[in-house]
Parts: C-alpha cells; structure tokens; sequence
C-alpha cells in the first residue's frame, strides 16, 4: 500500500483502512515503525530506570506498560512488519545503552509479541473494547513467557519471586496497554496524521 | 577475568572510561537489589535471622555471579556501539545478505533517538510553563500521560515528512544499491569466528555434562 492509496480513501478512517490486513511495506510504515520504536525507548529511559531502581529489574511494571502499549501501537498502524520493526528498534537501542539488564531478552519477547498481537488483530475488526483486551492479553502473557525465563537463567531469581513477577507484570503490562493503546490509536485516527 | 578484558578493549579502542561510569553506577545499583531478592528469598544456610524473616549465605554468590554476567554483558555491547560507526553495522547487515531498505534502520534510529530525546524534553517544558509539576521523579512519571500523546503524534507526523523525502531521494527504487565503501570477512575474522564457536561448543559440552 503507498501513501497515494491511504490518501484517496480520506473518509474512510485510517484504522478502517488498516482492517483485516496482516501486512504492510511501504516507507511510511517503515519509518513509523522504527520512529515509533525510538519513542517507545525514550520513554523507556524513564520508566525502566523506576523500575531498576525500586525492583532491580525483577518487576518491570512501567517499562512493560510502556513497550507494550507503543508495540500494540506500531502494529495496529503499520502491521505485522510494524510491529516487529518497533520492537526490534527498542530491544537494538536497550541493548546499546545499556538501558536495562534485560536487554538482551527483549529481542526475542519483543518479537513474540507483535507476532501474536498482529495474528489477532488480523482476524479482528478492532472495533470493540474486548477486541484490543484479548489481543494484548494473548501477546502480554505469552511473550512475558519469554521474560520470565530470562529472569530465571540471568538472574538466577528463586522461581517463586519470577512467578509472581511474572503475574504483576502480565496484568499491569495487558491492563495498561489496553487502556492506553485504545486512546492513543483513536487519536491518531482523528488526527489524520497519517492520511 | 571477562570483566578486565572487556575494560582492555574498551582501552584499545581507545575510548575514555569514564564513559563507562554511567553502566557501572546502574549496574552497582542493580547488584545492591538483587542482593536484597537473593538474600532474602535464596534457599540455603541463614546467616542472620529477623524472626520469621532470614537473611541467606547463598544469596551473596549468587549475586556476584549475576552481577559478573550481566556486567560482562552490557560492558560487551555498549563498548561494541561505542567502537562500531552505525554506518558499518548498516553495511555488515548488507554484507548478511539483508536486503538495504532494512539494514539501514539501525542507524535511522540512532540517528532520530538524540532528537526525540531533545522533543520529549521540550513537550515537558511546555507542559510545565501550562502548569504542570515535573520536577521530581515521581511528578514526571506521572506528567508521562500528557507527554505520551503529542509526542507519539509528532512522532508520526515526522514519519510522513521522513517517509516522503527519503521516496524524492529514490531510497527503495532499485532492487539494489552500491556504496562508497564496502566491508567484508577478512580470513583473520573466519579464524576468530571458528573460535568463538569452538569455545561455545565447548561451553555447552560441559553444561550438558559430555566433558
């Protein structure tokens, strides 16, 4: 799809536009994605250092909020491929600075993720509020999947303590990416940015 | 030992180690709660007991093990970024076969990331002249939410401006693309690319226990 398709069909919201499809190449989508991911980690800059600070990284409760919201995000906009080049833009930059110690296991949950919430989103209209629960639901719990193990294996914590943060972080993570993943994609459509 | 090396090559490519200090007071602060968890929840010989609550030996070697690790981990790939150009990632990428449309990206989000740093800084500004406290922490997590919506918007507004002067530049026109300067494997790089996978072969020999 280019941008000329996007922009003849103006009536017609742009996450309409987006339904039903699983796919997306062009430049726009491209550049999103990865501007989309830079975002998700400047604000991870933020929140993952709270979460280091108070929890030592064990309970990324704000930074999963963060990732999975942006990640919810970049796919509803661009797609599969947007999703995977948003989370793969975040997980490339912790890594670099050294954001988080869990750097490197947020390449493969970061994948997990947008593999999983755009298989959803593809079958789904997205219309209804429980469309976007049950898609973050399914991406959050199966890709923390990933996360605990690496707290395990890394970390070396006791399995009961990577248990319940693996609980507290499912819930905050699904939760609040709901919430804000629905708010921020009805106001880019309104917006028009895109269009 | 690891540790050491790592701080060498830093040496060698010449890079000061007070840039390193900044991963090393995160890591130190890391290493402080994990041993607060280990310690805590490790099972294993107490050392020193709070009623019901016990503080347990094999919690301090634990902690070092990770702390070594993980510090071996982040000194390993912040030094790789900070001695590697983006621009030779991007070609090693292309070298991998890649196709350059996506190999370029590494260093489109190197380049955009100081300048959503200086956005999100200026939105924060804006929000505090309307009246908004983010002077302390806790005040800026909570000033997030009104930052997060113009910033994603200008972020994607960015995106179409992007998007449309790297499509007047011909960027993805042709299937293929040439470059001032190329990299390639050099035969010292197989030799040291054998080794490393002899000596990961070994490592995991050992851990499934053949050795």
């Amino acid at each position: 799809m280019s941008q000329s398709d996007l922009s003849a069909n103006v009536n017609v919201s742009y996450l309409e536009q987006m339904q039903g499809k699983l796919w997306r190449w062009d430049l726009v989508a491209i550049v999103g994605s990865v501007l989309l991911g830079v975002v998700m980690t400047v604000l991870a800059a933020v929140m993952e250092r709270v979460d280091t600070a108070l929890t030592g990284g064990a309970f990324v409760i704000l930074g999963a909020i963060n990732f999975y919201t942006i990640a919810a995000l970049a796919t509803l906009l661009f797609r599969l491929p947007g999703g995977l080049i948003a989370g793969q833009t975040n997980a490339f930059i912790a890594v670099a600075t050294g954001t988080s110690p869990m750097a490197p296991w947020f390449i493969p949950t970061n994948a997990a993720f947008a593999i999983i919430y755009a298989l959803v989103i593809w079958k789904f209209r997205m219309d209804r509020w429980w469309h976007h629960l049950l898609a973050n639901v399914l991406g959050v719990w199966l890709s923390m999947l990933i996360i605990a193990w690496g707290l395990l294996v890394t970390i070396e914590l006791p399995l009961n303590i990577v248990v319940i943060s693996y609980l507290v972080t499912s819930v905050a993570g699904s939760l609040g990416a709901t919430v804000l993943s629905i708010v921020l994609a009805n106001a880019v459509d309104r917006s028009r940015v895109l269009q | 030992v690891l540790v050491g090396v790592n701080v060498l090559l830093t040496l060698l490519a010449r890079i000061e180690l007070s840039l390193l200090l900044p991963i090393f007071r995160a890591l130190l602060l890391f290493g402080v709660v994990i041993l607060a968890f280990q310690l805590l929840f490790q099972e294993g010989d107490r050392f020193l007991d709070f009623g019901p609550v016990g503080l347990h030996t094999e919690g301090f070697f634990i902690t070092a093990r990770v702390w070594l690790r993980l510090a071996n981990l982040s000194l390993l790939f912040v030094g790789f970024m900070m001695w590697t150009h983006p621009t030779d990632i991007a070609l090693m990428w292309v070298g991998f076969r890649v196709p350059y449309r996506y190999a370029l990206l590494g260093g489109l989000a190197l380049r955009f990331f100081p300048i959503l740093q200086n956005e999100v800084v200026r939105i924060q500004d804006a929000q505090q002249v309307r009246g908004q406290p983010l002077h302390r922490t806790w005040q800026r997590i909570k000033g997030l939410t009104t930052i997060l919506l113009p910033f994603v918007l200008g972020a994607l507004r960015r995106t179409t401006q992007i998007a449309l002067a790297m499509e007047l530049r011909g960027f993805g026109y042709a299937e293929k693309r040439t470059f001032l300067r190329t990299i390639g494997m050099r035969p010292v790089d197989w030799c040291l690319a054998v080794v490393v996978m002899l000596l990961v072969a070994l490592r995991l020999l050992l851990l499934a226990g053949y050795a």
